[in-house]
């Protein structure tokens, strides 16, 4: 073993031309997506769709009770645990420590699986219509998954999805018990600001502590 | 002889990881050496029963681990300390060393001693109460050697046992290994080739699947006079012999 | 060397025992247990100690939010901790030992269910023992309360085998969404997804499929046939799911560890089989279930001495007009329907067909069930029939606190005036009114207008697009209730045979 291919290492690009920025960024990124899981949690979302689509062609909501809007809300609860299991990280300390990339990829995935999330369920509901409309999935899904990045960031990724699924329970019971606060968004109306208000807000603290911290490391 | 090898093989898909590996040894400490990729791990495993052969014999203290009962009797007597060393962060030092004294089917009543015997053995006695989330990668190191030789077994596999040791607890362990070569076959694959000098009475040297030297550390030294490179005597004989495995 | 390794004989049952008491000790289920509890008191606790304080509709109430608050989690938990050892990278470690496989990972399961169902059996203590406090008559039905024992004990046989063939990290949160999925949203009108218990758990609530009366426990046993259908799938697909562990084989170097030998496999097997027949069996058994006069009858299952009525002695009460009986389940209730009746009956006092006596009668659930309505009708089973005559109708279901005290008194005297006028007719809400039905429409309203100004929005006589009274309806009920007292007396006791015969129309009202 000799140092020169450390002083020469062969096969390296010079990283002058934004070709080669641009390729070198989208490894960085595809590489970053594939330690997350991030295709097989897109194929979680596709299923959380198509299980929509299954209710609304099967009539699982059935009546003008309020289990009709639990189907939904239910869903949304599911792809938001979706996104916040995928702030796991299988590294720990060795990526913590890198460049000032990772919090752009934290912010960046949390962004897309979110706008994902919400295109898959909406595409799911197209041939019907839902109770709320697709405005209210949008609001639900982002405000659950910030419950669900927070979550990551105090107990971890693998466990983030406690966060929404607890979330989703308390939904539950304010659909029953018809609470009106806006921080249980899903109860509220489509067009609430408060409730949107709400849930952005939500939404931006999970995705800054993401991008901050990221989820905690297990053990 | 409590390991008897016979013309071994396993593959992962393509990969020929053991490629015909005859081995025999009785109790006393074996160092197994080689590069990274040789299959020392590879081997570890099929000792320790994780995984089978693809071809060839393998008996265990007197037993032919691809059967059931033997293989869980050989179990019984069995330590394992695998490379990548995994744990529960929420046990606390004598839960774990406990745990795996239970799964190794100590009787009962034993158990508590046993426990309280590896974990002083390995110098953690003041740490048995702590969470092993809160100790060192050393500590942590020596905790997996402590469940490894809690059932005081006859056949004791060792993957990388040093890594992350400070050396005055190394020298302490190759005391340990010495002490426990009295009474078992003890298999350390290792990269430190001063450990191998210091505890093991025999030595075999791995590269491509195949053992390439099987002798006594003094064997080995002699091979690298003259011709290996590297600082240390058992170095050069190391060097040496795959230098000339290679050619 | 002092062997460490004694004979097989001399492990006895201790070892397993000691690996149990770790596993509970650092089981992650453990730190659920505040989300539990607090789940319980603001979820089933809340709506179960404000409910009827009778014992069944309370149970009924405990299985439903229960099995919902905690199924998820207890499947979602049972799926993470069955990755323990692929996450944790100790799966060489724990193959390379002699305890078998479903030993170890039997250890992690009871340790995870130990836990779930202790939180749950404390549950069901806090709230039979609130109820207790509180109801004045029966014991406590524990068929609720075992079937959602078992339920909690089948999604975590599940959630554990999803986790253990599939240690991905979205196994456990997909797994708990479908739990929550299934215990939560899923409303059917198949037989089958009564299997489910909280498919109708409610007492009275159909979607069209047979419901246990709302006062099931009370009058007549509440019947055993579902639940014991119920727990005889979900016991079995638990059984199954572990059966399905047990016939684990790893891949050559795979993540999964071999469970057990042949043998092994070969009991994990027939576990599999017997699982699966069990739960077959069930589904068959509750395709055949049809609604019966005391709840859900199940032909192969049902036992006919669980159709015999339960002794009681009534409570009674008398405030000058009419003695008024209910059951002493409904002991607390007593003085608000003495109130709710008495001036009703003071009207109709001397009047032919008025009621000497009020008592309480099992809820007929078989003519209130309407296959092309899912609302039950609950006053169905409301009469006032024999020599002399007597008012007897079921106890209707209210909500709790104030208002739903409110609404039974609102709810007895409409059902009172109702059946007074026209005690054949109970129409449902919405059904197109003949002429003479519109003039008994008008005498209940002015009936009950002193009492409830609301009166006529549940009355039965409503035009089927509206749910007021029509113009001319209520006009003629303004215009009799306007009458003096004596005169109102006076031509209901001429003309009260005629107008329950539906031979009176709106113009020929005073």
């Amino acid at each position: 073993m000799t140092a020169a291919g450390v002083r020469n290492p062969p096969g390296v690009l010079r990283p002058r031309s934004a070709r080669f920025r641009t390729a070198a960024g989208l490894r960085l990124a595809w590489l970053y997506l594939a330690s997350r899981r991030v295709p097989t949690a897109l194929v979680a979302l596709a299923a959380c769709g198509a299980l929509l689509r299954a209710a609304l062609e099967w009539h699982w909501i059935a009546g003008p009770d309020p289990g009709a809007q639990q189907v939904p809300l239910l869903l949304e609860a599911g792809t938001a645990s979706v996104i916040a299991v995928t702030a796991y990280s299988p590294f720990g300390e060795p990526e913590r420590i890198t460049g000032r990339w990772l919090p752009w990829l934290r912010v960046g995935t949390a962004v897309a699986l979110t706008g994902a999330a919400v295109g898959m369920l909406a595409a799911g509901a197209a041939a019907a219509q839902l109770p709320d409309g697709n405005l209210a999935v949008l609001r639900n899904v982002a405000g659950t998954t910030g419950i669900g990045l927070l979550a990551a960031g105090v107990i971890g990724g693998a466990l983030a999805w406690i966060g929404p699924m607890a979330y989703v329970v308390a939904s539950e019971y304010a659909l029953l018990a018809r609470w009106t606060t806006p921080w249980v968004w899903p109860v509220r109306p489509p067009h609430d600001r408060g409730a949107a208000i709400c849930a952005a807000l939500v939404f931006t603290a999970g995705v800054a502590v993401a991008a901050a911290r990221g989820a905690r490391d297990p053990g | 002889m409590n390991v008897e090898i016979a013309g071994v093989t396993r593959r992962f898909g393509r990969n020929l990881a053991v490629a015909g590996v005859d081995l025999e040894t009785g109790p006393g400490v074996f160092g197994l050496l080689g590069p990274n990729g040789a299959g020392k791990t590879t081997l570890l495993r099929m000792l320790a029963t994780v995984i089978g052969p693809s071809a060839g014999t393998l008996r265990l203290l007197g037993r032919d681990p691809a059967s059931y009962g033997p293989r869980r009797e050989i179990r019984r007597r069995l330590g394992y300390l695998p490379q990548s060393l995994g744990y529960y962060p929420g046990f606390t030092v004598a839960e774990f060393v406990e745990y795996f004294a239970l799964l190794k089917e100590m009787p009962p009543a034993g158990v508590s001693a046993a426990v309280a015997t590896a974990v002083e053995r390995v110098d953690l006695g003041g740490k048995a109460r702590a969470k092993l989330r809160t100790l060192s990668g050393g500590m942590l190191r020596r905790v997996g050697i402590a469940q490894a030789i809690v059932n005081e077994p006859e056949l004791l596999l060792l993957d990388e046992p040093t890594a992350g040791l400070d050396p005055e607890q190394r020298v302490a362990f190759r005391t340990l290994l010495r002490d426990l070569g009295q009474r078992a076959t003890v298999i350390v694959s290792t990269h430190l080739v001063e450990d191998v000098g210091a505890a093991c009475t025999e030595v075999a040297l791995m590269d491509a699947g195949k053992i390439v030297f099987h002798g006594t550390p003094a064997e080995l030294t002699a091979r690298g006079e003259g011709r290996g490179t590297g600082d240390a005597p058992l170095e050069r004989g190391y060097s040496a012999v795959l230098a000339q495995a290679r050619s | 060397m002092t062997t460490a390794v004694g004979s097989a004989r001399s492990f006895g049952s201790m070892g397993p025992a000691r690996l149990l008491r770790i596993e509970l000790r650092r089981n992650t289920m453990i730190w659920m247990l505040p989300l539990l509890a607090v789940a319980f008191w603001f979820d089933c606790y809340h709506w179960v100690s404000a409910d009827t304080p009778v014992w069944y509709p309370r149970a009924a109430e405990l299985l439903d939010h229960e099995l919902r608050d905690f199924s998820a989690f207890t499947a979602g938990v049972a799926a993470w901790v069955a990755t323990r050892d692929s996450r944790r990278r100790t799966l060489d470690m724990v193959t390379s030992t002699p305890r078998p496989g479903w030993a170890r990972l039997g250890a992690t399961w009871v340790a995870t269910t130990g836990w779930v169902l202790a939180a749950y059996l404390a549950c069901v203590a806090v709230v039979y023992g609130v109820t207790a406090a509180k109801v004045t008559w029966g014991g406590p039905p524990w068929w609720p309360a075992a079937v959602c024992a078992v339920a909690l004990v089948a999604v975590s046989a599940v959630g554990f085998a999803a986790g253990l063939f599939c240690p991905s990290r979205f196994t456990a949160p997909l797994v708990a969404i479908l739990t929550l999925l299934l215990s939560s949203a899923i409303r059917s009108t198949s037989p089958y997804a009564m299997l489910w218990p909280t498919t109708n758990a409610s007492p009275g609530n159909t979607g069209g499929l047979p419901v246990a009366p709302a006062d099931a426990g009370v009058f007549y046993h509440v019947l055993p046939d579902l639940p014991i259908a119920q727990i005889m799938v979900l016991g079995g697909i638990g059984l199954a799911a572990l059966g399905v562990v047990g016939l684990s084989r790893p891949a050559a170097g795979g993540p999964r560890p071999a469970i057990g030998g042949r043998w092994l496999r070969g009991a994990a097997a027939a576990v599999t089989v017997a699982g699966l027949a069990a739960a077959g069996t069930a589904a068959g058994l509750t395709g055949t279930a049809r609604q019966g006069a005391y709840g859900v009858v199940i032909p192969a299952l049902h036992d006919a001495a669980s159709d015999r009525p339960i002794p009681y002695t009534p409570v009674c009460e008398y405030d000058g007009t009419v003695p008024v009986c209910l059951h002493p389940a409904y002991r607390a209730y007593l003085d608000v329907v003495t109130a709710a009746a008495a001036p009703l009956l003071r009207e109709m006092a001397g009047l032919p067909g008025a009621p000497v006596r009020v008592a309480e009668v099992p809820s007929d659930v078989l003519t209130s069930t309407d296959d092309s309505n899912s609302t039950v009708w609950w006053a169905a089973g409301s009469a006032i029939t024999g020599t002399p005559p007597v008012f007897r109708f079921p106890m209707p279901q209210f909500p709790p606190g104030p208002a739903g005290l409110t609404q039974l008194t609102e709810d007895v005297q409409e059902i009172l005036a109702v059946t007074f006028v026209s005690d054949e007719r109970l129409i449902p809400p919405g059904t197109d009114p003949g002429d003479g039905v519109q003039a008994q429409a008008a005498v209940e309203l002015a009936l009950l207008r002193p009492f409830d100004p609301q009166a006529g929005q549940d009355v039965g006589i409503m035009t089927p697009s509206s749910d007021a009274p029509s113009p001319e309806v209520a006009a003629a009920a303004g215009r009799f209730a306007a009458l003096p007292a004596a005169a109102r007396h006076a031509w209901l006791a001429d003309h009260l045979g005629a107008l329950r015969a539906g031979q009176v129309t709106l113009a020929e009202l005073p």
